[in-house]
């Protein structure tokens, strides 16, 4: 299938006079040629709901003769998400004169719009009887509720009376299409087969990592499986697809416009009908249905699945390769993402991970502490590695979320929580919360508060601190606490030194099994 | 032809020069357009239509259903405008029976239990939050029973339209076949640029194409239309126009000389005419290529900045920002109107894949362009305060900030950084471990080089004497 695919040549692609239509045809007399289907598909997907695809396809053009009109070449099956303006054809003939989008679908929307001033049959079913009664009508307006005129001239809107009625339709109006189409319109010339890329980016498809991170029985190492999960939710699928997924923050606008035409919904636009349902009808016209929400992140469920896959499978996963400022997975293999369908694909195995397993304390902010309120905290359990070949791993690690298992040598590991991590370029460390444990605790107070009163109005407030830290574990272990700042904050006469670490105070503390130590210090700050 | 749509200037004035002119020479019948970047355009509309001496009431239908109606002129020999109307009361089943308050309407009800249908005449009396009608002698909800209930109105409402339609009563002074110009302002109608650029990172070229988009959201088609775009904001009653900055964004990263391009700045605002007559439906968006720039030379940068003085517990990425100028030496050269840009750039097996887009703002030739494409995964910055002097340290004290710069790509970068958010307008840059420039009265910037797969930590005091 790879050989199929060509490089893009942009500047063939807009040489000479490109007038492009997008999103409706006008009806002419002319020659149609459709393609029904791709030959072969290409899928980027982004992480921001986003794709790029690229469909490849063998057209044949008749021979034209002088006189003839503009051949119609019709792209049937173009994903429903389909940005409208970011399309690019390449490989047809220099004579292609223009390019409309058509995104009149067929649907109950524009079946009723678009048969204004058209006759129809009126259905209704008499709901004591059951009796039929069919009546002629003219549609007099549609669009925000629809009012149909009888031969006599008697005039009714549609489902607004209560009865079970409906419209039966003589046609369907010509340019409504059943798949959302694009087509092009070609000067006829020679004729001939050619092979045809056409790209364009979508929504509706997105893609995040999930990780699994499992903990070694002696928790000093952790094993790291990443998967690759594509969520398509358009009602296209992509078949057989050559597919790649791009990790990175894209600058997007968010104001693209193919979305709305076509999709509005048949409202009845009644008369307020009692009291019964007060704002049911109540339907601002013009408004219509907009695309489908984000997908929601991956749930511990679903990632829990994944355990047991990783399990069992040992096949080859994506490759990544670099590409611009952005990493890119290629799924080695064609694969098909059906509409509405979650897919995942393992991109990252490391078995031992040099981890380091760390015990958190966050001491709150002392000014807004009353020093009547001692806290009673529960650490935090941090495992934390570094993203290099010499700790195990060296990968850029695209954000996501992080199940967090523990390997206590038995078939089942355990769970122990779920975190998330943003992207994570090689030599930076990562930082994994497991979860918190009363196994290790710390009692931290305030021991004395003093308020003094400076000149010029201004106070600065001393805090003496005192944090027991106790370590009911059976092995030694080492803690790390964090005292919260706001900017006034400094910190003086810690019974132990200090760093910042990742941009917070941070003291160190090796507590031996079963043991406590205590550390104090004084924050000051002035108002 | 290499560049279908021509772009010409158009002075302020002659703009809003319609209304009594050009008389004289009748104009072809047929529709023309000019479109403007802010959601309006301005129609004109010349048809032939037969008309009798004395006084008659013209109908357009097929009027743009959002049409400014005080902006409405029609023009004819012989012609004198009496009275203009625009009835955009839409038909639909609310409005016909708010119409109905007053008159008699029939109603036919179905008992759901056999099937009997009874009909009755009532009277609408009040349209308003439901209705309330006077059957015989007494009132009653419509449909408060939720018994099935149709109601038959005799005929449509006549000033209830499925179109919109604008009436004008004129007097004219002979009969026959007259040719008139109807000119109106619209909203509805918009165009804007879309730009296609595919970038060779190892040539530090972009391949740029620009689009024309239009859009019609006025509620009807025109066909066969002669269409002219506008670049340029009006004023539409606004008031002053407000400055064009973007937050968040590196800008000026270059100052480029004007190279001078081919468009002569007469004017204030640039005119795009389209080739030929073209349909404009409904709902439809319609491409026309106006731009194709097969070199540009784009350098891309890497971008931060901090607003105000904080740790930051992650590395961040940095901005990846693509820097080029509007000049004929740099390969572009024209007024670019505004609109978006969508970037490009091919993988190792030679395929475009999508990095990015940015809006674009009205170029002007000789002005530099940032497009900020994306944010880069490998080069992080993150900040540490490391001290600051206790209490108000903005006043009279001071704060010293460290960044660590990483970089995990294999090549040796660069990334543009500011520091943003002083607290106060007097302040200083001291102790810093490189060199940098003051930008303004609130950014200083500096320019650090990170080596290939390595770091480089920024430290700085910002004092406040």
């Amino acid at each position: 299938m790879t050989g199929q695919f060509r490089k893009l040549r942009w500047s063939r692609i807009f040489k000479g006079v490109v007038v492009g239509q997008l999103l409706v045809s006008v009806a002419l007399a002319q020659q149609v040629v459709v393609s029904d289907k791709p030959d072969a598909i290409a899928v980027t997907v982004y992480n921001d709901d986003l794709a790029l695809i690229r469909e490849t396809r063998t057209i044949t053009l008749p021979p034209g003769a002088d006189g003839d009109g503009p051949i119609s070449l019709q792209f049937r099956g173009v994903s429903d998400g389909m940005i409208a303006v970011s399309a690019i054809i390449e490989g047809l003939p220099d004579s292609v004169v223009e390019r409309n989008y058509d995104y009149n679908l067929l649907t109950p929307y524009s079946l009723v719009t678009r048969s204004i001033g058209k006759g129809v049959t009126l259905v209704r079913r008499n709901p004591g009887t059951g009796v039929e009664t069919r009546r002629r009508a003219i549609i007099r307006a549609a669009g925000n509720g629809t009012i149909l005129e009888f031969e006599n001239g008697e005039t009714e809107a549609l489902k607004c009376s209560g009865l079970p009625e409906g419209l039966v339709f003589d046609e369907i109006p010509t340019d409504l299409n059943s798949d959302p189409t694009l087509s092009v319109k070609v000067a006829p010339g020679a004729g001939g087969q050619y092979t045809v890329t056409l790209s364009y980016l979508a929504m509706g498809v997105t893609w995040a990592a999930d990780y699994v991170a499992t903990v070694s029985p002696m928790g000093d190492k952790i094993a790291l499986t990443g998967w690759i999960t594509i969520k398509n939710q358009n009602d296209g699928g992509f078949a057989d697809a050559e597919t790649a997924v791009i990790s990175g923050d894209l600058n997007r606008l968010f104001e693209d416009d193919n979305i709305g035409y076509g999709f509005r919904s048949l409202i009845s636009n009644c008369w307020m009908i009692g009291r019964r349902w007060p704002h049911a009808e109540e339907i601002i016209p013009g408004a219509y249905d907009v695309a489908a929400p984000a997908p929601p992140a991956p749930t511990a469920a679903m990632a829990q699945d994944i355990i047991v896959t990783a399990m069992k499978r040992s096949e080859a996963a994506a490759v990544q390769e670099e590409f611009f400022d952005y990493k890119l997975y290629r799924v080695p293999w064609p694969t098909t993402v059906a509409a509405q369908q979650t897919k995942q694909v393992r991109f990252l195995d490391k078995a031992a991970i040099k981890t380091e397993r760390r015990y958190q304390f966050i001491i709150p902010d002392p000014d807004s502490w009353s020093e009547q309120e001692d806290q009673y905290l529960n650490a935090a359990v941090l495992l934390r590695f570094m993203n290099t070949e010499k700790a195990g791993i060296g990968m850029a690690l695209p954000g996501g979320q992080v199940v967090i298992v523990e390997d206590r040598g038995t078939d089942t590991p355990i769970r122990l929580g779920q975190d998330s991590i943003i992207n994570k370029a090689v030599d930076l460390p990562v930082e994994l919360v497991a979860g918190t444990t009363p196994d290790v605790q710390a009692e931290a107070r305030i021991v004395r508060k003093d308020e003094k009163y400076l000149s010029g109005h201004r106070t600065r407030i001393t805090s003496w601190l005192s944090h027991r830290l106790i370590n009911y574990k059976s092995v030694p272990i080492t803690i790390e606490v964090v005292q919260f700042e706001n900017e006034r904050l400094t910190i003086k006469k810690a019974s132990q030194s200090w760093t910042r670490r990742d941009g917070r105070i941070t003291w160190t503390v090796t507590v031996p099994a079963h043991s406590e130590k205590t550390i104090t210090y004084q924050s000051i700050s002035e108002y | 032809m290499r560049y279908p749509v021509r772009a010409t200037v158009l002075a302020a004035t002659a703009l809003w020069a319609f209304g009594a002119g050009g008389a004289g020479a009748e104009p072809a019948p047929g529709l023309s357009m000019t479109i403007y970047n802010d959601n309006m355009a301005l129609i004109d509309d010349v048809r032939v239509m037969p008309v009798t001496a004395g006084r008659l009431r013209l109908e357009f239908k097929d009027v743009s259903a959002q049409i400014i109606p005080q902006t409405v002129s029609l023009t004819g020999p012989g012609i004198t405008v009496i009275e203009q109307n625009f009835d955009y009361d839409l038909l639909t089943p609310t409005k016909m029976l708010e119409k109905a308050v007053g008159q008699t309407v029939k109603l036919i009800r179905t008992n759901p239990g056999n099937g009997a249908e009874t009909t009755v005449t009532a009277k609408v009396l009040s349209v308003n939050d439901g209705a309330v009608l006077q059957v015989g002698d007494h009132i009653e909800v419509l449909r408060d029973d939720g018994l099935p209930t149709r109601i038959i109105f005799d005929k449509v409402p006549d000033n209830l339209r499925a179109r919109p339609t604008l009436s004008v009563t004129v007097a004219s002074d002979t009969p026959g076949s007259k040719t008139l110009g109807l000119r109106y302002l619209s909203r509805g109608l918009a165009w804007k640029a879309d730009y296609v650029g595919l970038y060779d990172e190892t040539q530090k070229r972009l391949n740029l194409q620009g689009w024309i988009t239009l859009s019609n959201n006025s509620g009807i088609n025109y066909q066969n239309v002669r269409t002219q775009l506008v670049a340029g904001s009006l004023n539409m009653g606004g008031g002053y126009p407000q400055p064009r900055g973007r937050s968040g964004q590196a800008s000026g990263l270059t100052e480029y000389d004007d190279n001078g391009g081919d468009e002569e700045r007469i004017g204030d605002y640039y005119l795009y005419n389209l080739p030929e007559r073209t349909t404009i439906a409904h709902s439809q968006q319609k491409q026309v290529n106006f731009l194709n720039a097969s070199s540009v030379a784009a350098q891309k940068i890497y971008a931060a900045s901090a607003s105000g003085f904080n740790s930051q517990q992650n590395a961040q990425n940095t901005s990846v920002v693509l820097d080029l100028a509007n000049s004929k030496a740099g390969g572009l050269g024209m007024a670019l109107p505004a609109g978006a840009v969508r970037l490009y750039a091919n993988d190792q097996q030679g395929r475009a894949q999508f990095l990015g887009e940015d809006r674009v703002d009205h170029t002007p030739v000789g002005s530099g362009i940032q497009w900020t494409v994306g944010q880069a995964f490998d080069v992080t910055t993150q900040s540490t305060v490391v001290d600051q002097t206790q209490g108000d340290w903005w006043r009279g004290g001071s704060v010293k900030m460290r960044y660590a710069f990483r970089n995990a790509r294999p090549e040796n970068v660069e990334v543009v950084f500011d520091q943003q958010g002083m607290r106060d307008v007097d302040w200083k840059i001291a102790e810093t471990s490189h060199k940098g420039e003051k930008l303004n009265a609130d950014t200083y910037r500096w320019t650090i080089a990170i080596p290939a797969k390595g770091e480089t930590i920024l430290e700085f005091r910002v004092k406040y004497p």
